[in-house]
């Protein structure tokens, strides 16, 4: 028989490195209106692994997926069809109206349908979803933190679609010998416990200490999340972020505010009560760094060490 | 007559024991395996799941033509008399309630159709799926299976993506001469690993059934072992740490040790190909887990050993022998020797395979929704259509159906005839299929001093724009196989990033120009007179000085004659005479200007019936 599928997730505190992947998803937790992020990265770095076990650990559930072969019926909502057949007409939800309130994970997000993926541009921009179709006329208001991720080698987003998602993140392979070391330690501890587990029905004992540990971040993430609106944010540092904004030629309206709200987010997370410029340096790159032109966008390396000294520049930080 | 048992002692089947055992291996690529071999295998891996599992096996086969619907599942016609008129199908990769493992089998990885790629790429090595099709909203734990088939040289038509969830790779036949004449002795013998469809050896399911109910924990020695086989500047991808130890925790069960140690992770890297690393691999932290798995059948294990057996492996391959020249050259130093790629002995030949696939090879081809349809390409499923242009009828009528009992309730008339409505309407989803081509013929040696490639650029450019498939006809490379000969490179598009290779390759000595001319001929007769092809125009380019200096019988016998005259130019213009009277076909003639004999060319382009159009020296732009 097929196992429940939370027990195939790594816990989230089991996830080695990955540090601006795990903070860029924090962040759109404390502060769901920064929209979402977008994962990218090479094959193997455990993109779908990271976005899965923070569902598990911050909403306490897996994330609603729309696979890339999803069909428009259950993407917005249909009727269902058993019922269909016996004359009665029920609705069915369709996913946008599931992830309403949480997450919205696409797993291979530059491999969606083109007409899947304008609607979902257009739920996520407006925040409506509108039902017209096979007879159903409805319009229901959704919020959701869209989560995608992404192998660039195999094409990208358009710029609409890049710009929903609020932190872009570029996941590589951890180079660091002693991290490299740890992260293969966890796949064979965790594929063992997967192991004793189907044989006893029980997590082992640092699965059971991982989930623990959890818990405690859940709570934390909670409390910046009713703290967020009582962090400030200066004058001064929204000006930096219309400037920063301005110096990397971001495309669209969002990358300013995006930028704000992140820091803000950040500082809430660091329990202060003010957002820094330092606050700012930490998440502008994430929010910066797909908001660029396209030909950026298609190099390998899409921040460079002069954006690093630009960003500090505009800051007057003395490192990032 | 008792066939054969097979044993572990094969490395082979000892690979298909591990991926047995360990859910994380059970993605197998064959490379260069015959499709028998294929099906030995999976019938293998399929008996030996049964020992680990004890759960049914559930073998699927995926092809070239497989379909959405056919791999998620679709509504049928049902053949209950409980009044429902459709039933949901699951596909072939769908959720199996009576919890049978999916055995999927590819015959060949290169030729498995977009909708398999994508779903291969969302299954292997995932620990959850999703289906959203039709109504149905299902998330499970995917137990699937893979084995699949591949030609060591197809595999840059693969998607990398797709490639590189494969945890197993197996070399099926040597390479080497010597192994090829073992291969050859093995099956006249009637030892054939095909031949092979025996049980287990008795020892070998008992090693198995051990194996599966205990553990074998890693140890310092294994991972510092692991990591001299990754050292840190080739660590770009940690599935292949994870594949090597998983592999050598599953030799640890097999042996029945409990502790994984660094002999094991010698033999799992021996079994999949790693190249012995030259050195000790340094140190990493200490693993977490340094006690034993608390189990009731525990047994303090003995101090795994220190001391690393290395593997046998073959001797590497002799200094390439270099062959004489076909003829010899007037100057000798104007020649460099040709540098052959280097192929290094490494399991994952992907990273060094020529790119031969488009670019986005996993996106679906793009298609204006009133124009679905019309590419006329093979099925890949269906959508939703959006004008009654290659409609698909039973996928319209079966989401009809869907529909019909309520429909009819809101209709006073007409109550025994379906009702359909435009949102029914299902028309097939293909595979973008180019319906033009741009044949190239390029004499490499033709092309020094001329801006050849600017005035090629348009040509490329209106491939580009027409979607159309490249044909490059490589006459006088350096690279060439053989020098008398023409060479042809197809490539579904101009982005391909192997055609610009093949573009920038330099010249070599002879110039097999009416064999190139023949071929190119041949091309343009196969394409738009022969079957049903989707061509219906080709735009044929041609660089060339035409300064031929092979004749077409030298190219087609291989033997070069005694001496070399005007031979070739006049084959040449014989062949290219077989163009004039071609329909769909528009000719042009890139003339690089020749200082010596400009009128071949010029004499050559009358013969093809093109638009000659003259390239500039550099510098005279």
């Amino acid at each position: 028989m097929t196992e429940r599928p939370h027990s195939h997730i790594l816990p989230y505190s089991l996830i080695v490195g990955q540090e601006d992947l795990k903070l860029a998803l924090e962040l759109s937790y404390i502060a769901p209106r920064i929209g979402g992020v977008l994962i990218s990265g090479q094959p193997g770095t455990g993109k779908s692994t990271a976005a899965r076990a923070f569902a598990q650990m911050a909403y306490e559930r897996l994330p609603v997926t729309i696979p890339i072969n999803a069909t428009e019926d259950r993407v917005v909502g249909g009727w269902r069809i058993d019922e269909l057949m016996r004359s009665r007409a029920v609705p069915q939800a369709g996913l946008l109206e599931e992830a309403n309130g949480g997450m919205l994970f696409i797993d291979e997000v530059n491999l969606l349908d083109d007409h899947t993926a304008n609607i979902i541009l257009d739920v996520s921009s407006t925040g409506v979803l509108v039902v017209q179709r096979e007879g159903r006329r409805e319009q229901k208001e959704v919020v959701f933190t869209l989560v995608g991720t992404m192998n660039p080698k195999e094409g990208w987003l358009r710029p609409q679609l890049l710009d929903r998602f609020g932190l872009m993140v570029s996941v590589t392979a951890e180079s660091e010998e002693k991290e490299r070391g740890r992260i293969l330690q966890t796949v064979l501890m965790f594929d063992e416990a997967l192991f004793y587990q189907t044989r006893n029905g029980q997590d082992e004992p640092f699965v059971q200490e991982a989930r623990e540990k959890d818990r405690e971040r859940r709570a934390e993430l909670q409390r910046a999340q009713q703290n967020l609106y009582h962090v400030k944010i200066p004058e001064s540092v929204a000006k930096d972020c219309v400037t920063l904004a301005e110096k990397f030629e971001a495309q669209g309206h969002r990358a300013d505010y995006v930028i704000a709200l992140a820091a803000r987010a950040y500082a809430a997370l660091q329990g202060t009560e003010t957002v820094t410029n330092e606050h700012v340096g930490r998440v502008a790159r994430m929010a910066l760094q797909h908001r660029r032109s396209r030909g950026e966008q298609d190099s390998v390396e899409m921040w460079h060490s002069q954006d690093n000294t630009l960003l500090q520049q505009c800051l007057n930080l003395t490192s990032i | 007559m008792s066939e054969p048992h097979l044993d572990l002692s094969d490395p082979h089947i000892y690979a298909l024991a591990s991926a047995a055992l360990v859910p994380g291996l059970r993605s197998l690529l064959l490379l260069d395996a015959q499709p028998m071999d294929i099906g030995v295998v999976a019938d293998l891996l399929a008996k030996m799941l049964v020992v680990v599992t004890g759960r049914s096996i559930a073998q699927v086969t995926l092809g070239s033509a497989v379909s959405e619907d056919d791999l998620w599942g679709s509504y049928m016609l049902s053949e209950g008399g409980d009044g429902q008129p459709l039933v949901w199908q699951t596909g072939l990769l769908g959720d199996r309630k009576d919890g049978s493992i999916v055995l999927a089998v590819i015959p060949d990885l290169s030729r498995l159709s977009l909708p398999a790629v994508r779903a291969g790429v969302l299954l292997m090595d995932a620990g959850i799926a999703n289906l959203e099709r039709h109504g149905q909203s299902l998330s499970w734990s995917p137990d699937i299976c893979w084995v699949a088939g591949c030609s060591s040289s197809d595999l840059g038509k693969v998607s990398p993506h797709l490639v590189d969830r494969f945890a197993l790779r197996l070399f099926w036949h040597q390479k080497d001469r010597q192994g090829r004449e073992r291969d050859i002795l093995t099956s006249c013998s009637g030892e054939d690993f095909a031949k092979k469809r025996g049980e287990l050896a008795v020892d070998a399911i008992q090693a198995l059934r051990d194996a599966a109910l205990h553990w074998a924990r890693f140890t310092c020695d294994a991972l510092e072992r692991m990591s001299a086989y990754f050292p840190a500047s080739a660590a770009s991808n940690p599935r292949r740490q994870i594949t090597l130890m998983r592999l050598a925790t599953a030799t640890a069960r097999i042996e029945g040790t409990p502790w994984t140690t660094g002999a094991h992770v010698d033999r799992a890297a021996h079994t999949i190909g790693l190249p012995v690393p030259m050195q000790g691999g340094p140190n990493i932290p200490p693993a977490i887990p340094v006690e034993p798995p608390l189990t009731e059948n525990t047994v303090p294990p003995e101090p795994p050993p220190s001391v690393v057996v290395p593997p046998v492996v073959p001797e590497p391959d002799e200094e390439p022998t270099v062959s004489e020249p076909v003829y010899q050259s007037d100057s000798l130093t104007a020649f460099t020797a040709t540098v052959l790629p280097v192929v290094p002995q490494t399991p994952y030949l992907e990273d060094y395979a020529p790119l031969d696939r488009p670019m986005e090879s996993l996106r679906f081809p793009h298609t204006h929704p009133a124009r679905a349809g019309s590419s006329g390409g093979p099925v890949v499923g269906t959508q939703r259509a959006y004008s009654v242009q290659d409609l698909a009828i039973v996928s319209t009528l079966l989401e009809a159906a869907k529909y019909q009992a309520v429909r009819r309730k809101s209709h006073w008339i007409a109550r025994k005839r379906m009702r359909l409505s435009a949102a029914d309407l299902r028309c097939y989803r293909r595979s973008a299929v180019p319906t033009q081509m741009l044949l190239v013929l390029l004499d490499y040696t033709s092309l020094h001093g001329c801006t050849w490639f600017e005035a090629l650029i348009r040509h490329l450019d209106w491939a580009y724009e027409k979607h159309a498939s490249v044909c490059l006809i490589r006459v006088g490379a350096r690279d060439a196989r053989d020098e008398l000969r023409a060479e042809r490179i197809v490539v579904q598009s101009v982005l391909v990033p192997g055609l610009s290779v093949a573009l920038e390759t330099g010249a070599g000595r002879a110039t097999p120009l009416p064999h190139g001319l023949d071929q190119s001929l041949q091309t343009v007769r196969n394409a738009l007179q022969h079957g049903r092809s989707a061509l219906f125009k080709i735009r044929f380019v041609v660089v060339s000085d035409g300064r031929a200096n092979i004749p077409l019988k030298a190219s087609q016998t291989g033997q070069m004659p005694q001496r070399i005259g005007r031979e070739a130019v006049e084959d040449a213009v014989q062949v290219a005479q077989g163009f004039r009277g071609l329909k769909d076909i528009e000719v042009y003639y890139l003339n690089p200007q020749p200082q010596l004999h400009a009128e071949i060319p010029v004499a050559l382009a009358a013969a093809l019936g093109a638009k000659t159009f003259l390239i500039p020296k550099v510098g005279k732009v």
